[in-house]
């Protein structure tokens, strides 16, 4: 063999063999990159599912969320529509009532428990204009002195009270006074009496 | 002298060969980059979309999920709705009484 052609013997050889690791090479980085292209596939893919998945249940729990305040509501609606039953009936029968034999008993509860609270020595009952039933007011003096354990004075006032039925107790100077009127005690109790009918109607069934 | 560039020549011409056969395999490769690098991108657009239209789809759902939840819901109320009614009714009365009794202060 000749310098020449050991020269170009050579230089093929180097060409040849990088000829033959270029091709090996890219098929390589070829592998890579479409390994990585899978992998960030699989994470763009997983994402969308889970944010879709997380948008779905968010939409449904919000929906389910409404509908359960929407039911709320109605039993509130339910159940206030009974009890506003009862306080409207209840009224009805109280006044009833104290259009009968009850009236001088229920009168006089009014006015010792008015008058017991006052602890006042001078006490002044106030009928409304049309009240029909009188008190003795020698009895209520004694019970309301036997409470307090004092003696005290019961009269009965000139002036009125415009009320369907009940009575006012005041001090002897109209400093205090105790709304023992139908309408005075229906605002002072309605709480109590919302409470109390929405006790028996509802929660009896429980027991 | 005349050998001597017959040698150069020779010599050349093979350089020359192998700078051929490289830049050939050069662009071989570098095809093989670009369509690597596009197929890489074809397969991010194609999982990104599929997976949209799948979403797209198990969206769909949703609203035969909500009627499933009303029903469900609807179902419930009624049920609920029915025992306060039915404990009302059963209990009115003594309830009445109870209230009137509190306006009347026997209570």
């Amino acid at each position: 063999m000749t310098g020449v052609e050991s020269i170009v013997q050579m230089i093929e050889a180097k060409a040849a063999e990088k000829v033959d690791q270029m091709p090996k090479e890219a098929e390589e980085q070829r592998d890579l990159q479409l390994k990585d292209a899978k992998q960030k596939a699989a994470a763009i893919a997983e994402d969308i599912r889970s944010k879709a998945e997380k948008e779905l249940k968010s939409e449904l729990a919000k929906h389910e969320a409404s509908m359960k305040l929407k039911a709320k509501y109605l039993v509130l609606g339910t159940k206030e529509k009974a009890v506003k039953d009862v306080l409207e009936s209840a009224v009805k029968v109280a006044k009833k009532e104290m259009e009968g034999k009850k009236c001088t008993d229920v009168l006089m509860r009014f006015a010792v428990e008015g008058g017991t609270a006052l602890a006042s020595q001078n006490l002044e009952i106030v009928f409304p204009e049309k009240q029909k039933a009188t008190i003795d007011q020698s009895q209520v003096a004694n019970a309301i002195s036997k409470n307090l354990g004092q003696k005290v004075t019961v009269s009965v006032a000139k002036d009125t009270v415009r009320a369907s039925g009940g009575l006012i107790v005041r001090s002897g100077d109209g400093s205090k006074w105790v709304d023992n009127t139908f309408e005075g005690r229906m605002e002072r109790l309605t709480s109590r009496m919302r409470d109390e009918a929405a006790r028996i109607l509802f929660e009896e069934k429980s027991e | 002298m005349c050998a001597a560039d017959d040698a150069i020549d020779i010599i050349h011409e093979a350089e020359e060969k192998a700078t051929k056969r490289i830049q050939e395999a050069e662009i071989a490769v570098r095809q093989m980059r670009e369509q690597t690098e596009a197929e890489a991108k074809r397969i991010l657009q194609e999982a990104e979309s599929e997976t949209k239209k799948a979403a797209a789809l198990s969206g769909s759902d949703i609203a035969k999920q909500k009627e499933e939840i009303e029903r469900r819901s609807r179902r419930d109320l009624e049920a609920v709705i029915n025992g306060i009614e039915e404990s009302a009714r059963n209990h009115r009365t003594a309830a009445i009484q109870a209230v009137a009794k509190i306006l009347l202060g026997e209570k």
